[in-house]
């Protein structure tokens, strides 16, 4: 067992017993970052995103007993909601075959092509920025929360540090320390995700 | 990518979206509600795993505890030979085997059986293959096959070979006994143990000691566990009750020189004979009839009184025996035909292979018998006659008036058939 999730797994084994608090925690921890987390992937459907993380979180909890902490507890999850995410994408490129049939029927498709369109092509500029952004928040969703929540406060929010150290209940020079852990998290994460990326891109040219 | 970009790159991509409340709030109710209804489940199936778990242990450790409390039918741990005067055997007194146990010849003993006998009383019993034999004024508990608690009186031990230790112990409030092939008895009064030991060895073991005693050894044993061992004859006034009740003896076609060697066991005293010819002629001797009832002595004496044999005691339990002067054994065999009321004409007329001459006909002493095979002779008189002849050992012969005795003998040259 990694000592490195040790904290994850006694989370799983307080869930596993019954505990409330636990329970909590670990919806707090881990809806919102698997959410976004399907959410970019389901093109920002709330719907699906919703769908595919209830599933996930629900065969999360039950098989936590099977969570042996040797990748972290949100990569567990992460992975159960891939799995649940193609599975959910499986079943709508069924339904979309059967909507397909449906449009190719003549009659059907005079209906719809009598309708009128907005203009669905999102500019360029904007797909990139898009990008970026999501890029910087899967970043986020791989550190630990308190590390995404300290960069967010510092960054976004544009807290003091003073500030910060106060609603954390802690010192300036503590969260000074934090910051910096935090900002060598993310730039390893964001560089790990952009790599990716890049990889993938020229996958996709390659072929 | 250093601070300064960091901090571009966030503040460009803002606060990451959060899912809205709503929805939040829907997934959250849903997961808890699947969670505890599972968390119910799980208990519920563990709830009766431990049910299930705790039904079997307790059916398993009923079922033991029926087993280890069933009256299970116990085995039988000796047999009731016989017995004389007043006897009482009883089962335990703490089961189902309470009670009087019927007590014929061949019944078994169950563990726990105890045997007391009055002033005039003497029992005979056989463990595997040891047999015992417990005096007057004696309590004695058969605990088990391989146990024997003597709280008074006394009891003779013969295992009847020499050999290895055996399984059956003699336990007494002072000591515990162990016989290794032996014949030897054991007396507890008061608090006192004593061990006379006739043939093998006895192991000893008391709070005190532990040591074996030899054959013609006796051993004291005092309150305190501590034992005086001396030299003690394997015969004698000391070993005479064990001769009131014996086990049976058949002698039908037996050599004479086994049942010398039976009288010898029994009595502790030494056979010697005063030749080889008699030793010969006494194992070409063949016994018929019974000794039933008799002692050793008795048997000795009615068996001898239809050979050619005289018994004579010598110094340290040394019986001698020898062959009866011819003349002798011819006055004898008259005698006995007289006390049967018939003449040697009457003998000769009923069977007409009857020669008149007593000492041929029987063979006559030592060294005349006839050879083996050839030994079967018209007329040799049946047990019935000798039931007189042994019964004349017991006469008055004063008064001439015989008394007919539990048991009869004969004497048969070799290759004779018994009646």
């Amino acid at each position: 067992m990694s000592t490195a999730h040790a904290d994850d797994l006694e989370l799983a084994r307080r869930v596993l017993a019954g505990d409330h608090t636990a329970f909590g925690q670990l919806f707090e921890d881990y809806f919102p970052r698997l959410f976004r987390f399907i959410l970019r992937r389901a093109d920002r459907n709330v719907e699906v995103a919703q769908d595919v993380v209830q599933s996930a979180l629900l065969k999360g909890l039950r098989n936590l007993a099977s969570y042996r902490g040797e990748a972290s507890l949100f990569t567990w999850l992460c992975q159960i909601a891939r799995h649940e995410f193609a599975d959910q994408r499986t079943r709508q490129q069924t339904a979309d075959r059967i909507l397909v049939a449906l449009e190719n029927d003549p009659s059907v498709r005079a209906a719809l092509e009598s309708l009128q369109w907005a203009e669905l092509a999102e500019p360029q500029q904007a797909l990139e920025r898009e990008q970026r952004d999501d890029l910087v928040h899967a970043a986020l969703d791989y550190l630990p929360s308190r590390y995404a929540h300290l960069l967010e406060m510092k960054y976004v929010e544009e807290l003091p540090v003073e500030h910060i150290a106060q609603r954390l209940g802690t010192t300036a020079t503590a969260v000074q320390s934090l910051l910096s852990r935090a900002r060598a998290a993310f730039r390893e994460a964001h560089a790990a995700l952009t790599e990716g990326l890049d990889g993938l891109a020229a996958r996709g040219r390659g072929r | 990518m250093d601070e300064r970009q960091i901090a571009r790159a966030l503040a460009a991509a803002g606060t990451r979206p959060e899912a809205p409340a709503q929805v939040a709030a829907q997934v959250h109710a849903a997961l808890e509600r699947a969670w505890v209804a599972d968390l119910a489940q799980r208990r519920h199936r563990q709830r009766m795993r431990w049910a299930i778990a705790a039904m079997l242990l307790l059916a398993a450790g009923g079922t033991l505890w029926l087993q280890m409390n069933r009256q299970a039918p116990r085995a039988d741990a000796g047999i009731y030979v016989a017995s004389r005067g007043a006897v009482d055997i009883s089962g335990d007194g703490g089961d189902a085997h309470a009670g009087r146990v019927v007590a014929v010849g061949g019944s078994a003993l169950p563990a726990g059986t105890l045997i007391r006998t009055g002033h005039d009383g003497f029992a005979l019993l056989a463990v595997g293959s040891v047999s015992l034999r417990i005096g007057p004024d004696s309590e004695a508990r058969l605990e088990r096959a391989d146990r024997l608690r003597l709280a008074r009186g006394r009891i003779y031990l013969d295992s009847g070979t020499r050999g290895a230790a055996q399984d059956l112990r003699l336990l007494t409030s002072l000591g515990t006994l162990q016989h290794v092939g032996t014949q030897f008895q054991a007396t507890v009064e008061a608090q006192r143990l004593s061990i006379l030991v006739r043939e093998g060895r006895v192991r000893l073991t008391t709070a005190a000691t532990k040591q074996l005693i030899e054959e013609r050894e006796a051993a004291e044993v005092d309150a305190g566990g501590n034992a005086h061992v001396y030299a003690a004859p394997a015969y004698g006034v000391a070993w005479d009750w064990i001769s009131e009740l014996h086990p049976d003896m058949p002698i039908e076609g037996l050599p004479l020189t086994e049942f010398l060697a039976w009288f010898a066991r029994e009595t502790g005293q030494r056979i010697e004979y005063d030749s080889p010819a008699t030793r010969a002629a006494a194992q070409a001797t063949r016994l018929s009839g019974s000794i039933a009832g008799l002692s050793p002595q008795q048997a000795l004496s009615a068996v001898l009184a239809s050979t050619q044999f005289l018994a004579e005691s010598a110094p340290d339990g040394v019986l001698r025996l020898k062959a009866r002067p011819a003349t002798h054994a011819k006055l004898h065999a008259d005698a006995v035909d007289e006390l049967a009321g018939r003449s040697v004409n009457q003998r000769a007329a009923r069977n007409p292979g009857f020669v008149g001459d007593r000492s041929g006909a029987r063979g006559g002493a030592a060294g005349r018998f006839p050879p083996s095979g050839a030994a079967r002779i018209p007329g040799a008189r049946p047990a019935t006659d000798l039931v007189l002849a042994a019964g004349a050992r017991r006469t008055d012969r004063s008064h001439r008036t015989p008394r007919r005795l539990a048991g009869t003998a004969v004497a048969l040259p070799a290759g004779t058939t018994g009646s």
